[in-house]
């Protein structure tokens, strides 16, 4: 365990790039509190010693002056990210506004520059006014008598050199990856490693936020307490920046914990992680188990019964591998991912305005599938769409217009580097370090994308996409960026802030293509191997899926990385990468808990059961049923994921199921519903399938099948497994004893396609 | 019982059935009577006639033929269906050439459309024609327009087909699924069917080695109401691979429902190279998966080297007379364009089909008007100019003249061509630019002129503001005209709007040309006239006048029977509300007038026993005189009995 060194009494600093002479420098300049005892003059840095202070002491979180318009007419930077600002709200006061840099109403400075202890800055937190925000400061702490010393000294902002020596460029915390046992302390200890590659330790300046304190809790100081077992993330802020450690606690240790066999990386990574845990993983899934996963993670399928026997009955050792081949190579594959992409890209009729051009659209997307077109080109081509194309048409709404150049980047940034920004649309972002002028650099990217065409007339009844300096709306909507606060224009520039290059005057949006898809940013690969992680583990690396941020981290980081070098290195080929998750030994563990992972839900240590999506679950039960569905006028046959504008078939089910609209990134909702409960009871899908024409029922007793034949049958097809002794003995009899052999075969799919084995992947 | 939390003995609902089907249900009549009826004032020597319903609703209309086609120097029997045919009675094709006779006439089994009972509409009653056609062996292929004559009058026309090769009729027995595809040889013409919602036919091929074919699908298309019935096809290619899941499973290989516009229908057509020899099929369904007994198909398989069906019309089959194309950016601009512009023009003195103005004459305008012909050219002094890439890289700027043609592909992303030209101040200039191979959407040609100091003057994209006013609606126009206010040396610059896409299709051919003040395109929606004798009908002539034409264009009918004559007459016209703004307009679109000529059958006008051609002239008219008649449409017209329609009805 680590102990605590003692806050405020001189910081222990490491030996950075610079010798001891900046070292002594450095710590000349900001010294202990003992040293300015006297009250001489003394140099300060407002961001770090007043934003250290106030990030310290939560001043300025999210909850408190940090959320967007600030609390109680004081506003402030979240983390003192934004320290000009703050200290113009301290001295200067003033509300905050959204759409203008002015701000509203009277001016009321937070200081009293002649009476110092009468300052709001310190009456306020000291309670010896009213705070909404309780007792946050002692009027004997050091930290008190910093901020009266600055306000003496004048409340200067400090020089921009010093600033920029002392600014913090990353913290690191130790121990990194801490699992200690319940009811255990751990102390954190936080490093900074300065703009002069200086080291501090900042332990005493930083504030910690454990983000489960029912697991692990944390005191002000960074002392960790465990309190059953479980991860809970602890949140490092210090004035600008922030880190995130996650704490792992367990109940005993495992003694002798036994050595997992491992087929790659992705086993190594999960399952060192177990063993610092001390969580052991399930054992293997038997094959009844991993046919029915596989087929329905890589096809969306449900296997037939013969396969079924086919596969259990092998034994080969290759089988698995053998068959993931032939399910990676199928046209089912090819069916599923067209789907599972056409939800992420958004093909729906009520999107792209016209059922043609969501076909074209949904088109692009199967091609792309169908080749194993590299993901990163296919990014592009999105990215960068302009002409008649399938992705270019993907920007059209119905009514004629575009979307804003807002929600048009916003979502490609959502979708391609899993980040969600819209937050810093209005205003800095409350928890991640974007900036509105970031948001607002990266619409630039946009302003001028144009539609040419005009649907209503002879010689240009279509839509043509491209970037046009002009831009296309005549209302803000296009056109040279305005900043919504200072009202002027923005000039594109990317994510981190890197204005674009001369390229992007031309052709904005391929420049932000090749920027976003760049193999140098980790962003792009790390999104959509978490993206596809989560669809075969039903949790993300980092969960929700596209929701990276400090507050959000990965629970394996150094798997992240992995995957999504391997996936760069691969080519951005999707089906290495889901060929190397399904034959690792980690997606191939059994479903079934042992003592030790029974309640841990991050760590991969066994599958955790999935609900099939709602078009997936209505093809397997008109799969088992063999009664197919029928939408509108398509073919009889046709399965739910190979609608292309699946928003043109209102389905009871699909919509109880959680189908989303796809205005939207599309969040499917997998709770389960009242509403779900009931159609089971009395729903068509359910109720009408079990003896419609051709149904498998219908089928089987017109051969004479044996009541064991079909009970075999059934389960073969619901799922993916023969029925255990007790099972086939109870339900044979039950059929046995039924009037109508026919009602009894009904009443067995029925319970079947309403267990939740049926409905989940497992 | 309980099996993995299921009670099984549970209360099992049967549970309603009812499926949720939101498509719209499939109804002709609605369309045919959506159209409404506009009012028709207008000023008679005998005083006003009453507000009489225009009678779309109350003609002869033709929806569909089965088959489609055959083979010429065939006999054979095909179906036209339709509302109002009773008493059917002739086929007319307009163009000759075949011969047709009615058979019979029988309604047709009612479907039970209940969107029409629904909506208390009264249902039309659906009528079946049978009719024996006969094809001379000597009959042209291509496509041959016919109508249906009956005691109502002529029907809309529809196409029939005639094919160069055999055709196979699609099999009664079911082929909806791949394994029951009906076996055809290549090449094969079928034709077919999608009759019932959700049908896709299937058809299997075989080849003997690898092979490069082309699959097109001839049909009627969706258009314009009342005639708006018509099948959007889909063609699919598949390969019966099986799958481990299923093994009837196929692969689809390749699709094509050409979907460049949702308004604009087109037929597909797919070329496809088979790498193996093998087993194949190809399917034909409808886009959205709506079938109607009314939804023919004509299924061709070729070798790829083979000509089109489109290339076999232009070639064959029914020639009717083109129309006026003044902005498409297929028409050619040739070295005859100029020409043919002032063949359209008042001081043109050429004889065209009519060159005499009879009496009831309307006008599009009130009184003849100077004709501005300004700035005319030599059209015998036309320059071709052609860009090469060789030149192009070698960074020659080529020299182009005034009137002259400039001509070039943009065979990459990014390719930009670059002419240069002189023009004097005060010249006016049209800019033309034909995409003859590849067009828009795909090849969006984009001209800018450039001048001395590299500033765009202008460019061919027009820019107002759109309906919504929120957006600026652009289009990239096929002709541009602008007047020069310097003398100089101006640069032109062509290349692809996007400059991502480029191949050696996307050839353009830019015309730079005096303008030429001429008529434009004269367009009328009539597409038949049927006068009741005692009646009246009125037809709508929209004329452009083009590049500062300001003379006048008279418009006559001739060919009128007996008995009837015609008149100007006025037409209310809604308001349609503030306009938009609508940019610089007269640089790239005509001055536009609309007329009404009322046709008046006397009330002792005799019966027409078959359609009439009455053609609809334009005549350009100048302080020089009279231009050349314009023949701008042939419309079939028919006089008929008022006794005679109340016998049927």
């Amino acid at each position: 365990m680590f102990r605590r060194y003692a806050p405020e009494k001189g910081r222990r600093v490491g030996l950075g790039r610079l010798g001891a002479l900046a070292l002594g420098i450095i710590l000349a300049g900001q010294g202990g509190d003992s040293v300015y005892a006297g009250g001489s003059a003394r140099p300060f840095s407002f961001p770090r010693e007043v934003g250290g202070i106030l990030t310290k002491r939560g001043c300025n979180n999210q909850e408190c002056h940090g959320s967007v318009k600030g609390r109680g007419g004081f506003k402030l930077s979240a983390n003192a990210l934004y320290p000009r600002d703050d200290h113009e709200w301290i001295v200067q006061g003033g509300v905050y506004q959204v759409l203008s840099p002015e701000p509203l109403g009277s001016r009321k400075p937070r200081i009293d520059l002649k009476q110092p202890e009468n300052s709001l800055l310190l009456t306020k937190p000291t309670m010896e006014e009213p705070h909404g925000g309780g007792d946050r400061l002692s009027r004997d702490s050091a930290h008190y008598r910093t901020l009266v010393e600055w306000i003496r000294a004048g409340a200067p902002y400090g020089r921009e050199e010093d600033h920029r020596a002392r600014e913090i460029q990353q913290l690191e915390v130790s121990p990194r990856q801490p699992v200690i046992r319940v009811d255990e302390e751990q102390q954190l200890l936080v490093t900074a490693t300065l703009a002069g590659g200086l080291t501090e330790d900042v332990t005493d300046q930083v504030n910690f936020e454990s983000n489960d304190p029912e697991v692990a809790e944390v005191s002000d100081s960074g002392l960790v307490r465990a309190r059953q077992p479980g991860e809970a993330a602890v949140v490092i802020r210090a004035a600008g920046r922030a880190a995130t450690v996650v704490i792992g606690v367990i109940r005993q240790p495992l003694a002798g914990y036994p050595q997992a066999s491992q087929r790659n990386f992705i086993d190594r990574l999960v399952f060192a992680k177990l063993r610092r845990l001390h969580i052991l993983p399930s054992e293997p899934s038997d094959d009844r188990q991993f046919l029915r996963r596989v087929c329905l993670d890589l096809t969306g399928t449900l296997p037939p019964p013969e396969r079924v026997r086919e596969f259990l009955a092998g034994d080969r050792p290759g089988k698995r591998d053998e068959l993931i081949e032939t399910l990676l190579n199928s046209p089912e594959f090819l069916d599923y991912w067209t789907f599972r992409f056409a939800d992420l890209f958004r093909v729906g009729k009520s999107v792209q305005g016209f059922t043609k051009y969501s076909r074209l659209y949904w088109e692009w997307i199967r091609d792309g599938i169908a080749r194993n077109k590299p993901y990163d080109q296919m990014a592009r081509e999105r990215i960068a769409a302009q002409g008649y194309g399938g992705p270019a048409l993907h920007y059209y709404l119905i009514g004629g217009d575009l979307p804003s150049p807002q929600d048009m980047m916003g979502e490609q940034v959502r979708v391609f580097l899993g980040r969600r920004l819209d937050c810093a649309q209005c205003h800095n972002h409350p928890y991640e370090p974007w900036s509105q002028n970031q948001f607002w650099g990266m619409t630039a990217f946009y302003g001028q994308l144009t539609r040419v065409g005009d649907i209503n007339t002879g010689t240009a009844p279509y839509n043509i996409i491209l970037d046009d300096p002009e831009g296309h709306g005549v209302l803000g909507k296009g056109g040279p960026t305005v900043h919504p606060r200072n009202k002027t224009e923005v000039r594109p520039a990317f994510l981190s802030g890197e204005p674009a290059g001369q390229n992007a005057a031309e052709d904005p949006r391929a420049s932000l293509a090749e920027w976003m898809t760049s193999p140098d940013r980790p962003e792009f690969a790390e999104a959509i191997v978490n993206r596809i992680w989560g669809r075969f583990f039903g949790r993300g690396i980092v969960d929700p899926v596209d929701d990276f941020k400090l507050a959000n981290p990965a629970t394996h980081p150094d798997l992240l990385a992995a995957l999504a070098e391997d996936f760069r290195a691969g080519g951005y080929d999707l089906r290495q990468l889901m060929r190397r998750i399904v034959r690792s030994r980690v997606y191939q563990l059994s479903s079934f808990p042992n003592a030790s992972n029974r309640s841990d839900r991050t760590n991969y240590a066994r599958a955790h059961p999935r609900p099939l999506d709602a078009e997936v679950l209505l093809d397997a039960i008109s799969q088992v049923t063999g009664v197919p569905e029928r939408f509108g006028t398509k073919p009889e046959g046709t399965r739910a994921i190979n609608l292309v504008s699946s928003d043109m078939y209102p389905s009871r089910f699909l919509e109880l199921y959680g189908r989303p609209n796809r205005q939207m990134v599309p969040q499917r909702k997998v709770e389960a519903s009242l509403g779900q409960a009931l159609h089971l009871l009395a729903g068509s899908t359910y109720t009408g399938k079990l003896s419609g024409k051709g149904s498998r029922i219908g089928r089987l007793l017109a051969v004479g099948a044996s009541n064991a034949e079909m009970v075999e049958e059934f389960y073969l097809a619901a799922l993916s497994r023969f029925p255990t002794a007790e099972e086939r003995g109870e339900l044979e009899g039950w059929i046995e004893g039924q009037a109508s052999r026919q009602r009894a075969a009904e009443d067995l799919v029925w319970a079947l396609i309403g267990s939740r084995e049926f409905a989940y992947v497992h | 019982m309980v099996l993995q939390g299921i009670d099984i003995t549970g209360i099992r609902s049967a549970g309603g059935s009812a499926a949720v089907n939101g498509m719209n249900v499939f109804s002709p009549w609605r369309r045919i009577a959506g159209l409404g009826a506009a009012l028709l004032v207008a000023a008679f020597p005998a005083g006003p006639l009453q507000a009489q319903e225009a009678a779309p609703a109350t003609e002869p209309t033709i929806l569909s033929v089965h088959p489609l086609g055959a083979r010429a120097g065939s006999t054979l029997e095909v179906e036209v269906q339709g509302y109002l045919l009773e008493g059917a009675r002739a086929v007319w094709f307009e163009q000759g050439g075949l011969q047709g006779r009615v058979r019979d006439v029988r309604a047709v089994p009612a479907e039970g459309n209940s969107d029409s009972e629904a909506a208390g509409e009264e249902k039309p009653v659906l009528m079946g024609v049978r009719v024996k056609l006969e094809i001379p062996s000597d009959a042209l292929a291509g496509v041959h327009r016919f109508r249906l004559v009956s005691k109502r009058g002529v029907s809309n026309a529809l196409m029939f087909r005639v094919n160069a090769d055999a055709v196979l009729d699609e099999t009664g027995q079911p082929h909806q699924t791949p394994s029951t595809a009906q076996q055809v040889a290549v090449p094969a013409v079928v034709n077919g069917r999608v009759v019932s919602d959700g049908e896709e036919d299937f058809y299997a091929f075989e080849l003997t080695e690898a092979r490069e074919l082309r699959f097109e699908v001839f049909c009627k298309t969706p258009g314009k109401p009342p005639d708006d019935v018509g099948l959007d096809p889909e063609l699919t290619l598949y390969e019966p691979t099986g799958s481990w899941f299923d093994k009837e499973r196929t692969t689809r290989l390749a699709y094509n429902d050409d979907p460049s516009s949702y308004h604009v229908s087109r037929l597909p057509q797919l070329t496809y190279r088979f790498r193996k020899k093998g087993r194949y099929l190809v399917g034909v369904g409808a886009f959205l998966g709506g079938g109607s007994p009314h939804f023919s198909y004509q299924l061709r398989i070729a070798d790829s080297s083979s000509p089109t069906f489109a290339q076999l019309d232009r070639n064959g089959g029914n020639r009717v007379p083109v129309p006026w194309n003044e902005r498409a950016f297929r028409r050619p601009v040739a070295s005859g364009r100029l020409a043919l512009l002032e063949s359209r023009s008042a001081v043109s003195n050429g004889t065209g089909a009519d060159g005499r103005l009879t009496n009831g004459a309307a006008s599009s305008r009130g009184q003849p008007v100077r004709s501005g012909a300004n700035g005319r050219g030599n059209r015998s002094s036309i320059v071709l100019v052609k860009e090469q890439e060789s030149s192009e890289r070698a960074g020659n700027t080529l020299s182009i003249s005034v009137p002259g043609i400039a001509e070039g592909t943009i065979d990459r992303p990014g390719d930009v061509d670059r002419y240069v030209f002189k023009a004097e101040r005060g010249q006016q200039v049209a800019f033309e630019v034909e995409t003859p191979q590849v067009g828009p959407p795909q090849f969006n040609p984009r001209f800018g002129i450039l001048d001395e100091e590299g500033r765009e003057l202008f460019s061919n994209v027009y820019k107002r503001l759109g309906r919504q006013l929120t957006f600026y609606l652009k289009t990239v126009e096929p002709k541009t005209l602008y007047t020069f206010e310097r003398s100089g040396e101006y640069s032109l610059v062509i290349g692809d709007l996007t400059r991502r896409f480029g191949n050696a299709g996307f050839r353009y051919r830019l015309l730079l040309r005096p303008q030429i003040p001429h008529v434009g395109e004269v367009r009328t929606d009539t597409d038949r006239l049927n006068l009741v004798a005692g009646q009246a009908r009125k037809i709508t002539v929209t004329t452009d006048q083009e590049e500062g034409y300001s003379g006048d264009i008279a418009l006559v009918l001739d060919g009128l029977p007996e008995g009837v004559e015609f008149y100007p007459g006025t037409e209310v016209k809604a308001y349609q509300g503030p306009v938009p703004e609508d940019g610089l307009r007269p640089r790239f679109s005509p001055t536009s007038e609309s007329v009404t000529i009322v046709v008046l059958a006397g009330a002792d006008a005799p019966a027409t026993p078959l359609p009439v051609k009455l053609r609809l002239l334009a005549r350009p008219i100048s302080d020089d005189g009279p231009g050349p008649g314009l023949l701008i449409k042939e419309i079939p017209t028919m006089v008929v009995r008022p006794s005679e329609r109340e016998k049927e009805s």
